[in-house]
């Protein structure tokens, strides 16, 4: 009976003083988590005054952080008493010399023997005099003043008003401009689409011009893929120009057939100047006049259009067709044709200038995607990494001579600018523009192949080619050694050498003063064995 | 003391109170001739108490041999002394057949026993005899047996060897073997003795009459606090401890401490860790617990395991002491329940 009393005193001690330190280690795992979700509240008021980024809301963050408390806190209890543990409080605390300890491992282990009972006597006494409110006492964590002082932080930060990022970090800063001009981009295409309508530009630059747009709006294109797109759409409108100049230029020359012509005064006027609609207006009044003209003026008109029709521009060819058949109407007396005549040449004459004036439009789109591509060459590229990495490259390239005031700094300047336009427009390889400043055309990337051969002299192989072609480590090795270079092979030589160092070290007593000398002479000879 | 009192919780308690009393009283006695010393004494006692031997090492003149005759009259055993030299036989040390001649005449062959046949016995520069010699003891000090031909002889209990080597004249001599430094229980570093000490010395020793120790335990005592220490429960926690602690001197363990890695060639055997608990015990004893508790274990881990370290070639090199090994070894092994 005095037996199981006094294990179950031990027992009962011990468990007390888990409970306390149960207790002292929930204060301060508490004290732990109220630290980092202060913390983290902390941080998420301060970061957007740093930074412009977005946080997750505090409710969130407190939810979170009291659920994982929650969670650690069963998980820590789970498993029972840790009585084993409570005993190793004790006779740390108590200075008990593993008494207790010891005890507790034979009451596990049912143990009974004279000294077993002596010992787990004694240590019922020792227990019985343990005080565990002592032993183990409330201990307050000091990091609660932490989490006190991080609480007043967010009090007083509460009353700041908030106005927006107080400082930008480099990386935010890019990343804001990128988006910025991501933005102006979008909206500069969408007024160049919507602003020529879908009837003036050229349906493979409009299509490129949307897909860029669309590009922009999902926000899943770089600055370069905008500027190859922009490129594209330039070179698509532009297409029409060269048939404009040539159109432009057979009109001139027909225009000179009809100078001094009193009937086609006021048509050459409009055509001089670019008028094409209001030309074709005036033959087409021309046409309602063409019976109320005097003979001699008929004669003369025709005979004017006889001969414009005869200028070689197949640019126009449908137009001077129809002057041929108002000619042969006139001549041939037959007016109403003449008039219906008249009638196709002036609608010839407006779908050029329809034609004209679509390709001005394109023309116009084309200036505004020049001026985009423009801007892009002096925008950073495509990414603020990217943009990061160019700056880098660029001030790499500059290197410190750029914030030296030397005699030089001119040259210095020139240097420096050349350099940032190389890293602006990409690899230095493709570069082939203006270093002045003009923007830069990329040109595609080329390859050089080439191959190496011996030069044939007199048709013969040179003499060093036709010795022995390749030789291995191991080849190299053994040739040494039959030029008796090496005689004997380091593997040969190394079992001895571990010979002599077991006999020098365990048969013969070495000196304290030559004991360094020995080893770095043994660790010399086997470099591989080292530690 | 009989069973029944041993038997008894009351018994048991005043047999650990009479234990520690005795070692007392003859640490006490020891001291009125030894000054200071106080760690080899305890060494060697303790090294008495769990049937052990003792190796002594230290330079000539600081009373090695002293302190073993010392002990030996305050045990009261009988005491032997064998100055080894490299021309010491082992018939020497064993004894051997004689031919005796009765009074009729007859002559036959006697058993003449040799020093060994003693409780305690003194080898004296044990490392100045030759390896066969030196061997002659190795049964000995195991067996506790003696054979010689065919016959077996067995040594009278308590049996316990005082060897002793000077660790600077390393000329002429044979270091002892890993197998019998193994035998040895402790291996006790004795220091020069401190300016106080050597005051108390010249006081004792310069005067007319020595002092001279007396007579505080006899031969059965000491069997009886040989079982007593033996007696002592140890809890698994501090056994692990103390097996923890010898498996860090095993290079290729993954017990194994960094330093040993390093500069260790091998560890100590199973003998060592036998060493640290039975130590442990005789000092739980002479503390007055009744359990062995980590700090036993440590208390006598340097003289325990200092001899069954052997350092490899870096090791020697650099001259690494063993005892540092130890240190940081017990320094960075944690304690149950840490």
């Amino acid at each position: 009976v005095s037996r199981v009393t006094e294990r179950s005193t031990i027992t009962a001690v011990l468990r007390r003083i888990d409970l306390k330190v149960r207790f002292n280690q929930t204060l301060h795992h508490l004290s732990v988590a109220t630290c980092l979700v202060l913390g983290a509240l902390l941080v998420i008021e301060v970061a957007p005054l740093l930074v412009p980024v977005s946080v997750p809301p505090v409710s969130l963050i407190v939810m979170a952080g009291s659920a994982a408390f929650l969670a650690f806190l069963i998980w820590s209890q789970v498993g029972g008493w840790r009585l084993e543990h409570a005993a190793g409080v004790a006779d740390q605390r108590a200075d008990l010399h593993d008494e207790i300890k010891s005890a507790y491992w034979f009451i596990r282990q049912d143990d009974s023997s004279p000294w077993v009972d002596l010992l787990v006597g004694r240590a019922a006494q020792t227990a019985r005099r343990l005080d565990p409110r002592r032993l183990v006492p409330v201990t307050i964590p000091k990091r609660f003043g932490l989490a006190l002082l991080l609480f007043g932080v967010l009090q007083v930060m509460a009353l700041v008003p908030s106005g927006g990022p107080l400082l930008k970090f480099a990386a935010a800063s890019d990343s804001t401009r990128f988006e910025q001009a991501r933005e102006a981009y979008a909206d500069e295409i969408r007024d160049l689409i919507d602003g020529e309508g879908d009837e003036l530009l050229d349906e493979d630059a409009l299509a490129l011009f949307e897909t860029a747009l669309g590009e922009l709006e999902a926000a899943e294109t770089s600055f370069d893929d905008l500027l190859r797109d922009l490129r594209d759409a330039q070179d698509a409108l532009g297409e029409g120009n060269l048939e404009m100049t040539a159109t432009r230029d057979a009109l001139e020359e027909l225009l000179q057939q009809f100078a001094g012509s009193k009937e086609l005064g006021e048509f050459v006027d409009d055509m001089m100047n670019q008028n094409l609609s209001d030309a074709a207006e005036r033959l087409r009044d021309l046409s309602d006049r063409l019976g109320d003209l005097a003979p001699q003026d008929l004669a003369e008109l025709g005979d004017r259009l006889q001969d414009a029709s005869q200028v070689d521009e197949p640019v126009i060819d449908e137009l001077l067709a129809a002057l041929q058949e108002v000619a042969d109407a006139i001549a041939e007396d037959r007016l109403d044709d003449a008039k219906e005549a008249l009638e196709r040449v002036a609608a010839a004459l407006g779908e050029i200038a329809q034609l004209q004036a679509r390709q001005e439009a394109n023309n116009e789109a084309s200036d505004v995607a020049e001026a985009m591509q423009e801007a892009l060459a002096q925008q950073p590229g495509g990414s603020p990494e990217q943009d990061q990495g160019q700056r880098t490259q660029s001030q790499s390239a500059s290197g410190e001579r750029s914030d030296a005031s030397s005699p030089s700094d001119e040259v210095t300047r020139s240097e420096d600018v050349s350099s940032g336009a190389r890293a602006q427009t990409g690899p230095a390889g493709n570069a082939t523009g203006d270093p002045s400043g003009n923007p830069l055309e990329l040109g595609a990337s080329t390859t050089l192949e080439a191959q190496l051969a011996l030069e044939l002299i007199d048709g013969k192989t040179p003499a060093f080619a036709e010795e022995e072609p390749e030789l291995d480590a191991e080849d190299l090795f053994q040739e040494a050694s039959r030029q008796q270079t090496s005689i004997v092979q380091y593997r040969d030589v190394r079992a001895p050498s571990q010979y002599s160092q077991g006999s020098a070290l365990n048969a013969e007593r070495i000196p304290w003063q030559y004991r360094s000398l020995v080893k770095k002479y043994f660790l010399a000879i086997r470099p591989d064995e080292r530690k | 003391m009989t069973t029944t009192q041993l038997d008894s919780l009351d018994g048991l308690d005043s047999q650990v109170s009479e234990f520690t009393e005795q070692f007392q009283r003859v640490k006490d006695e020891i001291g009125r001739v030894i000054v200071g010393n106080d760690e080899i004494i305890d060494g060697t006692l303790i090294s008495l108490l769990s049937k052990g031997h003792v190796l002594l090492e230290g330079i000539p003149g600081i009373g090695k041999t002293k302190i073993v005759a010392t002990v030996a009259d305050v045990l009261h055993l009988t005491f032997s002394r064998i100055q080894f030299t490299p021309d010491l036989m082992p018939g020497d040390i064993v004894g051997s057949d004689v031919v005796h001649e009765s009074d009729t005449g007859e002559k036959h062959l006697t058993f003449q026993r040799g020093p060994i046949f003693t409780h305690i016995l003194l080898a004296d520069e044990i490392n100045r005899a030759t390896p066969k010699t030196q061997s002659a003891l190795l049964e000995a000090m195991q067996e506790r047996s003696v054979t010689v031909g065919t016959t077996t002889h067995r040594l009278p209990p308590p049996f316990f060897v005082l060897a002793t080597q000077n660790p600077l004249e390393m000329e002429g001599t044979y270091p002892l073997p890993e197998a019998q430094l193994d035998r040895f229980f402790y291996k006790l570093k004795i220091q020069y003795p401190e300016a106080h000490h050597m005051h108390e010395i010249m006081d004792r020793t310069t005067r007319r009459e020595e002092p001279e120790a007396g007579m505080v335990l006899d031969r059965d005592q000491i069997l009886v606090m040989r079982d007593t220490a033996r007696s002592v429960p140890i809890a698994r926690a501090v056994q692990d401890y103390a097996i923890r602690l010898t498996l860090a001197t095993h290079p290729d363990t993954p017990h194994a401490h960094p330093l040993t890695q390093r500069y260790a060639r091998f560890g100590a055997s199973p003998r060592g860790t036998q060493t640290l608990v039975i130590g442990g015990k005789v000092n739980a004893l002479l503390n007055g617990r009744v359990h062995v508790s980590c700090e036993d274990i440590r208390a006598f881990m340097l003289p325990a395991l200092r001899h069954r370290v052997l350092l490899n070639f870096e090791g020697e090199a650099e001259r690494i002491d063993t005892d540092m090994i130890l240190e940081a070894i017990m320094k960075d092994t944690p304690e149950p329940s840490e």
